[in-house]
């Protein structure tokens, strides 16, 4: 074998296996395991295609608010009857959001509370100037 | 081939040719496989860019009535966008790896069949989309059996690549061998996205090996070897200077962008170590874009423009502007959103949005188009007057993606600044950057117009010339 190619090969080789290493142990150190509650309404996310207009873990669209925290913000009750009464999309009128039946909106709920819990490193942020008001009325 | 560009007119071109060192390359039979591979592509942006501008207008005008809904919409343009210019890095490097390789592909058989195999394949794809299936893989959206058919022209392609690179005795030769590898990285960053994951954490961190390592990482080792390939074929930069370069921007490029995967793994529920090594990495990918910049000024300082057919020509003016959305959208504007701590705030808005337009279209796509401009005027240069119009076309297209840029890098740091800063409700803001949004669709049409002008002109000249060559 020449030179550059077995340079390649190495350079290519040791930086992914190390990159993949560190993957493992990350994983290893953060994932909770999945209730199938929450694995169902994964499946629900995934098949409408909520990420296509909500962000979840910092990735997805931007048409609607980032969805990694809802279940800190909302009752299980107040989303149930989102999803089952949803409202326009916005710029639309007759448009309306995804509606889900009481069954998915209940597994739904289950992964937004998976995800709820994961540690995502304060994401989403807290606004800017809410977090020096609040600080300072801790003060 | 000579003879009929040694007529008077093209005389000059003649001198040209023979004033290189290196001996006639007047291309291999098996190239002509390559150029359904940079045809297509050409004819997915004029149909992606007037069906994203219909979507851009969803956004902003009131109940239009469109076909498909807007998740379904928005998948098909993100789809196409990593498919077509996916086709095209495969063509132009089949194009150049004949070249670079001196000999024949292993077998243009299997090549034609993988183009076919490709072509079903995200026909499919778009078309159940279009039926509403989708997947929860966002820019990676399809069902199982089209996972495999990629896969498959995936393994063909780099299987094909490999035959031919145990043949020829120029073994060794960087460029071959950055095509090469960009070919096996392409295969094994794909395989873990077969399944579909239903933690999102694991979920992200693969689907990130095609978005971020396809994009950053094996296209663009594809699109390097070829435009190394190109630049020692059109000028008189010498191999050996070349090489030490590339051998250079290749390790840069590996490490890099393997490495500044952590950008996209954040806040995605892995440890605060990935802030320190997307972070780190992002400056090391950085550098390998100059590196880049400093690899054409080369290419043109060795040039003599006066010399270089339209065609050539053309193709220079695409890859200067690939290079200088590479260094905007991607090194500039890529580089402020990779900083752990302005990402924290303008992930997720409209930034990505400008960041993913320049960087995509503008660094790969650009390139591609480059390719294709070579490859479909090889056979015969383009009139002054096609060349007239696709400089028009090119120029409308670059108006239209440099409004959007702007216009949407703009409402990104609106939208950064009334929700992360002010504490605005986020409906609330989304009706304050709607103004940006029309304008966006402004861009997009004027995107469209342009590319549609250039893909007409561009797939007319090379039916012409083919029909007079019959
Ligand atoms: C076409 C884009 C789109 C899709 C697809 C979509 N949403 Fe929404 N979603 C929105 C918009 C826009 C709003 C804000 C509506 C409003 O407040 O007027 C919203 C609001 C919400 C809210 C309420 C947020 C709040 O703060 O009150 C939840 C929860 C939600 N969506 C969940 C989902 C889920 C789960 C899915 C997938 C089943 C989904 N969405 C699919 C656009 C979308
Ligand atoms: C006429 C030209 C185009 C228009 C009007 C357009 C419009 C859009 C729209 C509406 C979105 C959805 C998210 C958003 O609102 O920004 C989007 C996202 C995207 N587009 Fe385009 N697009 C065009 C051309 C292209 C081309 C040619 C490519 C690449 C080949 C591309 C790549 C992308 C990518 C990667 C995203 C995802 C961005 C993200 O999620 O951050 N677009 N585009």
């Amino acid at each position: 074998m020449r030179k550059t190619e077995l340079y390649l090969i190495t350079i290519l080789l040791v930086s992914f296996i190390c990159f993949a290493v560190l993957i493992y142990y990350s994983l290893m150190q953060t994932t909770a395991k999945m209730p199938p509650a929450a694995s169902a309404g994964s499946e629900i996310w995934q098949k409408y295609g909520c990420m296509e207009c909500h962000s979840l873990l910092s990735s997805g669209g931007y048409a609607a608010v980032d969805l990694t925290k809802i279940m800190s913000t909302h009752t299980k009750e107040e989303l149930l009857s989102f999803f089952e009464n949803p409202p326009p999309l916005p710029p639309h009128k007759k448009r309306m959001h995804v509606e889900l039946t009481e069954k998915e909106a209940k597994a739904m709920i289950a992964f937004l509370r998976y995800v709820n819990n994961i540690d995502t490193r304060k994401w989403p942020p807290e606004p800017i100037l809410n977090d020096k008001r609040s600080s300072s009325v801790e003060d | 081939m000579l003879k009929i560009r040694a007529i008077p007119g093209k005389l000059l071109m003649f001198l040209f040719r023979q004033k290189k060192k290196e001996p006639p390359k007047e291309g291999y039979h098996s190239q002509i496989t390559a150029i359904p591979y940079l045809l297509a592509p050409v004819i997915f942006l004029a149909l992606q860019s007037v069906s994203a501008t219909i979507g851009a207008l969803d956004l902003v005008v009131t109940d239009l009535p469109v076909p498909i809904p807007i998740e379904t919409g928005r998948a098909f343009h993100l789809n196409l966008s990593v498919l077509w210019p996916l086709l095209g890095s495969m063509g132009a490097s089949y194009y150049f790896f004949v070249e670079e390789a001196q000999t024949e592909l292993y077998s243009m058989k299997l090549a034609t069949a993988q183009f076919w195999i490709f072509i079903l394949t995200t026909t499919g794809i778009l078309l159940s989309l279009m039926l509403g299936q989708m997947h929860g893989m966002e820019y990676n959206e399809a069902a199982f059996p089209f996972h495999f058919g990629i896969a498959i022209t995936l393994i063909l392609f780099f299987y094909n690549l490999l035959r031919t690179y145990l043949k020829t005795r120029q073994r060794g030769r960087i460029t071959i061998l950055s095509i090469l590898s960009g070919a096996a990285l392409l295969l094994l960053l794909y395989l873990p996205n077969l399944i579909n994951y239903n933690q999102p954490t694991i979920s992200e961190i693969f689907r990130f090996w095609v978005i971020h390592l396809w994009e950053e990482l094996s296209k663009e080792l594809l699109l390097l070897g070829a435009l190394a390939a190109f630049l020692l074929k059109t000028t008189s930069l010498q191999r050996a200077k070349l090489e030490k370069i590339l051998f250079l921007q290749l390790t840069i490029l590996i490490i890099g962008a393997i490495f500044a995967t952590g950008h996209h793994y954040y806040w995605i529920g892995m440890p605060t170590v990935w802030q320190w090594i997307g972070g780190i990495f992002s400056v090391v990918q950085f550098i390998g874009l100059l590196l880049l910049l400093y690899i054409l000024y080369l290419g043109l300082a060795h040039s003599n423009w006066n010399k270089l057919d339209y065609g050539e020509k053309l193709t220079f003016v695409f890859i200067a502007a690939g290079i200088f959305y590479h260094i905007m959208g991607a090194a500039v504007l890529g580089m402020v959103i990779a900083v752990p701590q302005i990402n924290r705030y303008s992930s997720a808005t409209y930034l990505t949005s400008a960041h993913a337009h320049l960087a995509v279209y503008g660094a790969i796509g650009m390139l591609v188009l480059a390719f294709s401009v070579y490859a479909l005027t090889r056979k015969q240069d383009l009139t002054s007057k096609s060349y007239f119009y696709l400089c028009c076309g090119f120029g409308l297209n670059n108006c239209g993606l440099l409004i959007m840029g702007t216009v949407l890098t703009l409402a990104g740091f609106l939208q950064t600044y009334l929700i992360r800063v002010a504490g605005l409700d986020f409906q609330a803001a989304q009706t304050l950057i709607r103004p940006y949004l029309l304008l966006r669709a402004g861009g997009g049409a004027t995107f469209a117009l342009g590319a549609f002008l250039f893909s007409t002109i561009l797939v007319y000249h090379y039916c012409g010339t083919t029909r007079k060559h019959q």
